[in-house]
């Protein structure tokens, strides 16, 4: 009998080439197209006119814990309090926008493969157990006395209690959530959804692909279990989460441009949350970001040093300020946009937050302190993600029959160095 | 007798010991508003529901010109600067012009005598409706690389769409020292000219009374001088929007010889009211010397500045049925100080 | 010991090499989220005068070049999978659209090149196209120096010795109208170098295009208006020489990345009543395309798409059908002419959100049998359509495609 010999050399490439198999795609991206440890619904609107149905699925054959937040990132004028906006310049002269990007925590447990559904402003509930819809009968939720949806479906949860919460109909932000074990962030990438914005008149629906940032799965360099996930992953060697992209470009009609076969007027509006999160110390990540922009003229303009904290959703027409927007009919008819954070330091906390900075003693006093000893004080500012929806107006309709779509953003690069962070409460 | 005279001689070099510095530090050049430059600054462009701003550029050589510009605004009171920027192409010797509430589109069908005819530089944004800041024009090469050429010249007139009145004033330029310049613009006298250190600005007190008006019989003497003084620092990081700020000393003597001094912020622009009129209230921010600190209708402000500043005076003469006559002037300028201009 | 020392050694060796190869190993997967060497729009729907569908319907089409300079040249193809009814020779989907005759299926290629200028975006109507004159950078251009003001299109235009500076432009574009009207098709377009020895672009500035569709339903009387608008697809190169028009979509093996081994489509099934407004109910197509396809032998790609249904209880269903050329259907309409007894339907699966994985198999060598593919969700019935288009999920890499050009 012929002995097989086995040959070590292979055995070292085949142990590294089973990792490869299933290790994620080592290419260091936030995709829109895969799954991933961390899921990003930039635009989640339910403000009493539009509502959004959250579709997320474990692409997995093992069973899935999940953590989620939702960020309500409503803003009011800080003297007319009852003003609500967006950035500063909505606001009367010297008043400035603030933001109180509250979260609000939720935990789901998925089984394998299993996709679920929920309508955000009621949330939904469990039921244990739960019938099946069948032929010939109308497969629907139905709304139990405490407003919240039952659905068919197997969720993993206590009777009638909420699978996920309703945020209401004041609410316009985004909603994050990440893979657990026992509560501490798992690298399984297993994670992937959709998000259906739908007017509540008109049933006009815009759906994009939630944003998916892979983990590192070596278990040498994977996704410590503490409170900080760092975005600082390649693809490759160390980090816990792939890098955000270093640019982010799309292409708009002009705002105000009158589309040739429909007759209506077009409007975009682009919604921005930044790749890091100070959740447990309940602050807005403070962003800086540059818009360039080229038409179909190659004509270049340019918005230079652009803040928001937290969240930005803006048609182009007020993109610097209200009313001045610059990528506009009139300007050309189609921009091709590319939106890139700065290479500049400001503080994340500290009597100076959101100043620009070069240490940390230049944030002032109170400079907080991560769940895992990371300093947060002058850090490099966010990198950002986002998506964009397009409102079609016919002259002479309600603004309620616009139609509507929805897409999603390009990316370029890689950021590198600090990359970004998200504390975990 | 002999210990005397070589004393008396040494003291006469040593005079011109001294006065051979001061003279080197005069010749320390500066920015200034009568010749071309590679960087122009234009402190005060508005748009507002009664005024427009209209600027000229010309390129003053016989190549084609490239000009990287920034509308600079700080719109919500914190001193932060924003910009918008634009990039121009000018031909030989081209001067060219637009209105800043309607910019300027390339279309090579303008007719001739409309406002767009010529060759269109580029493509200019309008401002949106309220815009007041500043517009910086730097001279790059076709790649977007600063270019020190000092080739180009601006102006700026501030309409009353209303009334037609208009006030003029020149773009202060800032002139190239070294035929190798690059990114950061260093105005330190080696690289670019500096800034002025100091800005001396002549003006009629909040309240005064014109004496044109005066004379020419307004009977209820109810003519009124006001004055509005715009700041913009030289030091601009264009890319990550840094605020620039510090404080502006003044000293203010009047035809009395009577000084008043004091202090005021400033940040990367700042528009302070020397005094209010009908047609102005509510535009500006601040209110100096309140009427009556100055005996008379005409007086001198020195500004002592920490860091390199350019400005612009605009008055408004306004007779006794609220007819607004306006100026701009640009200011006298002295001393120097370094600044850096960051372009993205 | 030391043999043992010696194995441990090689060991490490083998990772080591591993992992270099590691590093050499990009995502080799399509895209959706970054510029690529090939795009490809999987859904472009035209039928202006509504014979096809409920209202008059046309997709908007958008290419844009990253390059931050110089030009960029995409070379296209129009995929017209457009059947003809065997009676009258109208254009069909299916039976259903031809009056007691059969739908032949169809298909040919259209194929035309864009020159795009640096970070220049392009955006036309399919029933349009661009035809020269509407480009946006065609001239007239100017002479150089002192004789700019001259108008010119080329040196000959200018005093000797002059020249006109031409710069980047369009010109050497053109893009034709979608071959018939009605239409349902694809687009697939390539880099290439440009100029005179152009080639497809595996150049250190490949992959600098991307693209969009918006499909547009409008109907003038009733003052509506529901876009639909979805990324294009791209697939990145590697940077190998293309030598011989065989574009060999393989990952590092090929010269452009390969397709997903899998496509996930997240979804509501068929009849779902909409959790929003209880009086709609969900519908969504689904347009599939094989990854392969021969244009020089007009010959198309051809899988069998495999497809493993999940509902909210984790029950699992699973069909197939064949992706011949180009696949586009309702969901409910794959297993089944009965909507309402496929597992796709609703009351069917049990639930009403759903995960269905797509994997093609058996395609025809040298042609492989990967496949791309977009979503269209859409609710009814309304008196005003409203629908959205998204793109797939994808998971592993995919085998061996093959694209052979003209």
């Amino acid at each position: 009998m012929r002995l097989v010999k086995r040959s070590p050399w292979l055995m070292g490439l085949g142990v590294l080439l089973a990792g490869l198999v299933t290790a994620p795609g080592a290419r260091g991206d936030v995709t829109s197209d895969e799954s991933g440890t961390l899921i990003i619904f930039p635009k989640v609107v339910s403000d009493g006119v539009r509502d959004t149905l959250i579709q997320l699925s474990n692409r997995t054959n093992s069973f899935v814990q999940v953590h989620c937040f939702y960020i309500n990132a409503s803003g009011t004028c800080s003297s007319t309090g009852e003003q609500s906006c967006e950035i500063d310049t909505d606001c009367p002269a010297n008043e400035v926008c603030i933001r109180q990007c509250n979260a609000t925590n939720f935990e789901l447990a998925l089984t394998a493969q299993q996709p679920v559904q929920w309508r955000v402003s009621t949330g939904r509930l469990t039921t244990i157990p739960s019938a099946p819809c069948r032929p010939g009968q109308p497969c629907q939720c139905t709304l139990d006395t405490s407003g919240q949806l039952v659905c068919p479906g197997m969720l993993i949860g206590y009777n009638n209690a909420s699978f996920v919460p309703p945020v209401g109909s004041q609410f316009v932000g985004e909603l994050k959530c990440y893979q657990t074990n026992a509560g501490d962030p798992y690298p399984g990438n297993a994670l992937k959804g959709t998000a259906t914005i739908e007017h509540l008149g008109s049933a006009q629906i815009s759906e994009y692909n939630a944003l998916t940032v892979a983990a590192n799965a070596d278990p040498q360099n994977n996704l410590i279990t503490d409170k900080e996930l760092r975005l600082n992953w390649t693809g490759l060697g160390g980090g816990e989460l792939n890098y955000c992209p270093e640019s982010l470009v799309f292409t708009a009609n002009a705002e105000g441009v009158t589309d040739a076969f429909t007759g209506a007027t077009i409007s975009t509006e682009l919604t921005l949350v930044p790749c890091s999160e100070l959740i447990e110390e309940d602050l807005p990540a403070p962003v800086r970001v540059r818009f360039v922009g080229y038409n179909e003229l190659e004509q270049q303009v340019s918005i230079e040093a652009f803040r928001f904290d937290c969240f930005l959703n803006r048609r182009l027409a007020d993109l610097p300020v209200s009313g001045g927007g610059i990528f506009v009919s009139g300007n050309g008819d189609l921009w091709k946009i590319r939106i890139s954070p700065l290479p500049v330091n400001v503080c994340y906390s500290g009597s100076n937050r959101g100043a620009s900075c070069t240490q940390d003693s230049d944030c002032g006093d109170n400079v907080l302190t991560g769940p895992a000893d990371t300093r947060l004080g002058c850090l490099p500012a966010s990198g950002v993600l986002g998506v964009a929806e397009e409102f079609y107006t016919v002259p002479g309709m309600p603004s309620f029959l616009d139609g509507t779509a929805a897409f999603n953003l390009r990316h370029e690069g890689s950021r590198s160095g600090f990359g970004d962070i998200v504390t975990l409460p | 007798m002999r210990a005397l005279y070589r004393s008396w001689l040494l003291g006469i070099g040593m005079l011109c010991v001294f006065a051979g510095a001061a003279g080197s530090q005069a010749q320390q050049t500066r920015a200034g508003t009568d010749r071309p430059g590679s960087i122009l600054m234009f402190p005060k462009v508005v748009r507002t529901a009664q005024r427009d701003t209209i600027v000229q550029i010309t390129n003053t050589g016989n190549s084609i010109n490239w000009v990287h510009c920034f509308y600079l605004s700080a719109p919500d009171g914190s001193g932060y600067c924003g910009a918008v920027d634009f990039e121009l192409v000018l031909t030989r010797q081209q001067p060219t012009q637009w209105r800043v509430s309607q910019g300027r589109r390339v279309d090579p069908t303008d007719s001739f005598g409309s406002d767009g005819a010529g060759f269109d530089p580029g493509l200019i944004p309008p401002v949106p409706p309220g815009f007041q800041g500043a517009l910086v024009c730097v001279e790059v090469d076709a790649n977007g690389a600063p270019l020190g050429q000092n080739r180009l010249k601006g102006e700026v007139t501030i309409m009353d769409d209303s009334t037609g009145d208009v006030s003029k004033y020149n773009a202060f330029a800032v002139a190239a020292r070294s035929s190798s310049v690059d990114n950061p613009l260093d105005l330190n006298d080696s690289e670019y000219e500096t800034c002025p250190g100091s800005l001396t600005l002549n003006f009629s007190p909040r309240g005064s009374l014109d004496p044109v008006i005066e004379d020419l019989g307004n009977a209820n003497l109810d003519s009124f001088i006001a004055t509005n003084l715009t700041l913009l620092s030289c030091n601009l990081d264009l890319a990550a929007g840094v605020r620039s700020k510090g404080t502006v000393s003044y000293i203010v003597y009047d035809e009395f010889e009577s000084p008043f001094s004091g202090s005021f912020p400033h940040q990367c622009w700042t528009t302070i009211d020397l005094g209010n009129t009908g047609g102005t209230t509510g535009q500006f921010r601040s209110t100096l010397l309140p009427g009556g600190t100055i005996a008379t209708i005409f007086a001198q402000a020195k500004l002592t500045l920490p860091t390199g500043l350019v400005g612009v005076a605009e008055s408004f003469h306004i007779d006794q049925v609220g007819v607004t006559g306006s100026a701009a002037s640009n200011l006298h300028t002295g001393g120097a100080k370094s600044a850096r201009i960051r372009l993205p | 010991m030391k043999k043992m020392w010696q194995a441990a050694a090689r060991m490490g060796v083998g990772a080591g090499m591993a992992l270099v190869a590691m590093a050499g190993i990009a995502n080799a997967r399509s895209t959706t989220n970054r510029p690529a060497s090939i795009v490809v729009w999987p859904k472009i729907v035209v039928d202006t005068s509504a014979r096809w569908l409920v209202w008059p319907t046309d997709t908007r089409l958008m290419l844009s070049s990253t390059n931050a300079s110089g030009i960029k040249q995409a070379h296209c193809f129009y995929i017209n999978a457009t059947g003809h009814c065997s009676n009258d020779g109208a254009g069909c989907r299916d039976a259903t659209d031809c009056v007691g005759g059969e739908c032949v299926p169809s298909w040919n290629e259209t194929d035309f090149d864009v020159v795009l200028t640096q970070e220049q975006p392009l955006a036309w109507y399919a029933s349009d196209g661009l035809a020269r004159g509407q480009f946006p950078l065609e001239g007239p251009f100017r002479c150089n120096g002192v004789f700019a003001g001259l108008q010119c299109f080329s040196d000959a235009q200018c005093p000797p010795g002059v020249g006109c500076n031409i710069g980047q432009s369009n010109l050497g574009s053109a893009i034709p109208p979608v071959p018939e009207d009605p239409f349902i098709g694809a687009l697939v377009c390539i880099q290439y170098t440009g100029g005179s020895d152009t080639k497809p672009d595996q150049t250190t500035t490949r992959d600098k295009l991307y693209g969009d569709a918006t499909i547009v339903q409008s109907a003038a009387p009733l003052r509506f208006v529901d876009p639909a608008r979805y990324n294009a697809i791209g697939l990145e190169a590697t940077g190998k020489e293309v030598s011989d028009g065989r574009l060999v979509l393989d990952g590092d093996e090929g010269k452009y990345q390969s397709c997903p081994g899998v496509l996930i489509l997240s979804h509501l099934f068929d009849g779902a009543v909409d959790p929003i407004i209880p009086a709609v109910q969900y519908g969504t197509e689904l347009t599939l395309l094989p990854c392969s396809n021969d244009f020089r032998s007009q010959t198309p790609g051809r899988a069998v798409a495999q497809f493993l249904v999940f509902n909210e209880f984790e029950q699992r269903f699973s069909t197939s059908r064949t992706v011949d050329c180009l696949f586009d259907s309702q969901l409910s309409r794959i297993d089944t002419r009965n909507p309402a007894r496929s597992i796709f339907n609703a009351g069917v699966a049990g639930s009403l959100a759903g995960q269905t994985r797509i994997r093609g198999v058996g395609g025809k060598a040298p042609l492989g049998s990967g496949l791309l593919g977009v979503a269209r969700a859409s609710l009814g019935p309304l008196i005003i359509p409203s629908s959205a288009a998204y793109d797939l999920h994808q998971q592993g890499n995919g085998g061996r495609d093959l694209m052979i050009l003209p």
